[in-house]
């Protein structure tokens, strides 16, 4: 892929993303680009904190925007964030190499609906300072079982026995910790 | 769906409510997995809050931050 020049004009432009999309579903190669300059970091974050090897984070980072450029349908535009779904899809392909198996999400049937704006650049880092935010006021207990549950890929069983704490407590800190997230933007 | 000593046990609406999370990380598996699958069929509102926790997901990711990704990996 080429370097692409970017203004801020696009990049501050939600609807560019859509546009963006587009060009890549009718085989746009800079667009791609584009795309990928704007968002590599999003994956690559979360495959290097979930992995903790960046030659791994790396070959997912890799594997997912081929993926992309292969099937841009898989991404539902209309339903939300390309930077949301992505790092979903980076989490999910992160786990599944960690634990050696075929990816058991195929990227389309991963539909990710969020409820802030994310594809305006400002009005995402905002978004992330506010999740953040969230994650620090949160109950230590509960942010603990969201993050290993996410982010290194424990089961709510492993989590339980790690913490000592009961299955359904777990079960439950993971769901009212994702909903927390949530009611920050309602 | 049987639990872990093998008897047949009916969850309510209420209870496939944790399970809704574990399902979006990809967690839920077996029985369990199967029995949510089938309440998903006929449950309008456990389809709405699953794609709501999907969104949840994703804006957790979204926490993340780290180096920039290593120049090969574009040329890809």
């Amino acid at each position: 892929m080429e370097p692409v020049e970017k203004s801020s004009r696009t990049r501050g432009d939600p609807g560019d993303e859509m546009r963006l999309i587009a060009r890549v579903r009718a085989g746009d190669q800079q667009a791609m680009s584009e795309l990928y300059d704007r968002y590599a970091k999003v994956v690559y974050a979360v495959a290097l904190r979930v992995m903790q090897d960046a030659a791994a984070a790396e070959d997912v980072l890799q594997d997912i925007f081929l993926q992309l450029w292969r099937n841009p349908d898989a991404f539902d535009a209309s339903r939300g964030s390309l930077a949301a779904w992505l790092s979903v899809i980076a989490r999910h392909r992160s786990i599944d190499r960690l634990r050696k198996r075929r990816p058991e999400t195929d990227i389309e049937e991963c539909v990710i609906t969020s409820g802030p704006d994310l594809r305006d650049e400002t009005e995402r880092t905002l978004v992330v300072e506010k999740i953040r935010g969230a994650l620090a006021e949160m109950n230590p207990d509960q942010r603990t079982a969201l993050e290993l549950a996410f982010f290194q890929g424990l089961t709510h069983a492993e989590i339980a026995e790690k913490t000592g704490e009961p299955l359904g407590t777990i079960k439950t800190r993971i769901r009212t910790g994702l909903q927390q997230l949530r009611a920050r933007f309602a | 769906m049987h639990d872990e000593d093998g008897v047949i046990v009916m969850k309510t609406h209420e209870q496939f409510a944790d399970d809704l999370a574990l399902y979006a990380l990809g967690e839920l598996a077996g029985g369990e997995r199967e029995s949510l699958e089938e309440h998903l069929h006929t449950c309008a509102a456990c389809r709405r809050e699953l794609q709501a926790l999907r969104g949840d997901l994703g804006l957790l990711g979204l926490s993340s931050s780290g180096p920039q990704p290593p120049g090969a990996a574009r040329s890809a």
